[in-house]
């Protein structure tokens, strides 16, 4: 009892001196800020992002700020982060003009969307050559359609492929011989379906399987989103069972690893499986990504298309955009689903990831609201 | 797995939750934890700390590395005005990367993952405290290249979360220097690195560049941003000196704290010795094997009690069945209604006791009897 008294004291005692008095003398810093993200570093960068800020729009999806957008063509050809856009789609300009946009192309593994303006004469972002991409500790701005970056960062590792997120369907197996179904989570895909306790998966996607660790494995290696099909035995009946996998974290079962990774600011949904993307340290908000990420030559290196977590944030590389922008110019990409955000609305009545996400964004630009504050009472026992 | 937080409250130890978290992982899929680390060559690491401490990682002033690169790029402009002062902070950024990525390292103890750097030639690594845990566990240490080598824990300070290691294996490792925290300014400019989330094979050292927002005796923080597997890595001024290890993290994106270097200066012949000292959880108290969050949280309408979140594999809660999204609503009789009150009830009681819990599972409600075991 003693000891536990000292260590809630221990702990309070360190809240309270590292949360109050440092900064009063701070000057231009005060908690919560980002120094290195200071109107004077910021300031610093005006002149290399000039270019790239009169080639950024603001994308605005049903009335709210969704991502920006970064002008491709001078005729009106914007690119994009595809899965936060929901409908109506609109382009506000620099100079405060407004212009409808269709979604004209779609790259999912980029997760990238072409938008079309009816518009001319448009300033375009002014490319990087350098077919290395950046270089890790390379100082980075991000764009945006007023005078200064956004934010600064650095480029964190070479540039890699980000695998995708294991597939989650929500069941507990007894044991680890036959997939037996001991346990169901509540919201989780397996409860959507329709699978209950003591049915015995026989098949997954038309294959045998008679393993629980096998079958594991096999949900693990698919992704959130996608379907599969299951053959399951209860009892005197055979059931063909079809679930959509989500991510673990999205039905309140995040990981310690999620969580902390949540502190300190909204996460892009989509944030998984790329081919290749710079990863650089810049704060981010989702609602940031989609526009051009600029170097100190005053060339655009990539598109952010995710805030991945709390120290990292995702740039497709130019050359791979580039290489993209044809093909998603042409229309031969059209997306043929309804946007991410409004098939939820149309199909399901429920408020989507992307919904989810603007409300967390609403709720970021205020003050938290309570019971989104991380769990400050969390601890092991 | 006896793991726990060691800052309660807001802020969050960061090796801990990476091991919570790959457990759970474990938890679902079966998959068998690290290689055993038992069977590195059992070389005790304990007297003679002073002659043993290498001159180059000695908190002496004169280190005897005069040998290595001076700087080649020195911020004299902590916020630069023009493209020029961005260059040279880029240079110097850089340049400490360079520096520190062969240096920094991950660490494996008993399935929890951690950061490192190395200090020395012959392998001594500062890392956090509560990477370390104890004196004397064997360790597995990783390089960026994905190369192991074994360890030993050596010291702990639990209340500044400062440890070291040594490897055992002979060798000339890759090494950063010791600067000195003491001497740091507002707003100069720091890189960290480590391996944050964890080691990933194709991922060396991941680095982020910030500011010093502030330093005092117990801790600097910076807007270089760190998240679990971070912990104990290295914060590293823009010569490629380290100045601080990281430790632990708070809400705001602002809040990263690292231990700083000087701590590790002043105690030194003790971390090699092998002593622990200090903190208010030291291990061989009574453990449950759960973290828990108190319920109901704003807006929700549960029962009270204490909410399990994770359980860890092998421990009393786990040999007993105790699942995630239980809620503990009683404990011996006594009624539980916030992690505190689940936490005053265990440090009651003694390892080996077997006590009673009622928990709600679902609309069932459920008692369950637990063995507790010795917190590691």
């Amino acid at each position: 009892m003693k000891r536990l008294q000292r260590l809630l004291l221990t702990a309070i005692a360190l809240l309270m001196l590292l949360a109050a008095p440092a900064w009063a003398q701070r000057g231009n810093w005060f908690p919560g800020s980002n120094l290195r993200d200071s109107h004077e570093v910021r300031a610093a960068f005006q002149s290399l992002v000039a270019a790239s800020d009169a080639a950024t729009v603001r994308v605005v999806c049903a009335g709210r700020d969704a991502v920006l957008g970064t002008i491709v063509g001078s005729d009106g050809w914007i690119v994009t982060k595809y899965s936060e856009l929901r409908d109506p789609v609109v382009c506000r300009f620099r100079d405060g003009r407004q212009l409808p946009a269709k979604v004209v192309g779609y790259d999912p593994a980029f997760d990238l969307a072409m938008l079309k303006v009816e518009a001319t004469g448009l300033k375009t972002v002014d490319w990087s050559d350098d077919e290395h991409g950046p270089a890790v500790g390379q100082l980075l701005a991000t764009a945006s359609p007023g005078d200064l970056p956004l934010a600064v960062g650095v480029v964190s590792v070479p540039e890699r492929a980000i695998p995708s997120r294991p597939g989650w369907l929500g069941i507990r197996f007894d044991g680890v011989s036959k997939p037996k179904i001991q346990e169901i989570m509540s919201r989780s895909p397996a409860e959507q379906a329709g699978l209950k306790v003591d049915d015995l998966i026989v098949q997954l996607n038309d294959k045998p399987v008679d393993d629980s660790g096998e079958f594991v494995e096999l949900i693990r290696k698919c992704k959130p989103g996608d379907v599969v099909h299951l053959l399951v035995d209860r009892g005197k009946d055979e059931l063909n069972i079809t679930a959509t996998l989500k991510r673990s974290d999205e039905v309140g079962m995040a990981s310690r690893s999620d969580r902390m990774n949540e502190m300190g600011g909204a996460l892009s949904y989509r944030s998984f499986s790329f081919p290749s993307v710079i990863q650089h340290d810049t704060v981010l908000r989702p609602a940031d990504c989609g526009g051009p990420l600029v170097d100190l030559s005053g060339k655009v290196v990539g598109i952010n298309i995710a805030r991945a977590g709390r120290t990292e944030s995702y740039a497709a590389p130019a050359d791979k955009v580039r290489k993209l922008l044809a093909d998603l110019e042409s229309g031969r990409l059209a997306p043929t689903d309804p946007l991410p955000g409004t098939k939820q609305a149309m199909t399901t009545g429920t408020s989507s990831p992307a919904d989810k996400q603007i409300e967390d964004k609403k709720a970021d630009d205020k003050i938290p609201s309570a019971d989104k504050k991380p769990d400050d009472k969390k601890a092991a026992s | 797995m006896k793991t726990r937080l060691n800052y309660p409250g807001r802020l969050f130890g960061l090796l801990l939750a990476v091991a919570a978290a790959v457990l759970s992982v474990l938890h679902l899929a079966t998959i068998v934890a690290e290689e055993n680390p038992q069977t590195a060559a059992p070389q005790a690491i304990t007297a003679s700390a002073s002659s043993t401490v290498p001159a180059s990682a000695a908190p002496a002033e004169g280190s005897g590395k005069s040998t290595a690169a001076k700087p080649l790029v020195t911020i004299t402009k902590s916020t630069p005005a023009t493209v020029a002062d961005l260059q040279t902070i880029q240079a110097a950024i850089q340049q400490a990367a360079a520096k520190g990525i062969p240096a920094t390292v991950g660490i494996n103890i008993g399935g929890a993952f951690g950061s490192g750097v190395i200090v020395s030639e012959d392998g001594y690594i500062l890392t956090a405290g509560h990477v370390v845990g104890r004196p004397g566990r064997d360790a597995n240490i990783i390089f960026p290249d994905g190369k192991r080598v074994y360890a030993k824990t050596l010291g702990v300070n639990r209340d500044m979360d400062s440890g070291m290691l040594k490897i055992t294996e002979e060798g000339k490792y890759p090494f950063v220097e010791l600067g000195h925290s003491g001497d740091l300014k507002l707003g100069q400019w720091c890189v960290t690195l480590g391996h944050p989330g964890g080691f990933f094979k194709d991922r060396p050292p991941v680095l982020r560049a910030g500011r010093i927002l502030y330093t005092r005796d117990d801790a600097i923080g910076t807007d270089c941003t760190i998240v679990g597997g971070d912990s104990g890595g290295p914060l590293l001024d823009t010569s490629g000196r380290l100045i601080g290890i990281h430790s632990r993290i708070s809400d705001g994106i602002t809040d990263n704290y690292h231990v700083p270097i000087d701590t590790y200066r002043d105690t030194w012949d003790r971390l090699a010795k092998g002593e622990a000292w200090g903190g208010p959880q030291s291990p061989g108290g009574p453990l449950l094997g759960i973290n828990g969050l108190t319920v109901p949280q704003a807006g929700e309408t549960t029962t009270a009690g204490c909410k399990v979140t994770d359980v860890f594999p092998d421990t009393p809660a786990d040999d007993a069945g105790l699942a995630r999204d239980d809620i503990i609503v009683s404990f011996n009789g006594v009624s539980i209604t916030s992690l505190e009150s689940l936490q005053t009830q265990i440090a009651k009681q003694k390892i080996g006791d077997e006590i009673t819990l009622s928990i709600l599972r679902g609309d069932d409600k459920k008692e369950i009897k637990i063995k507790l075991a010795r917190r590691e």
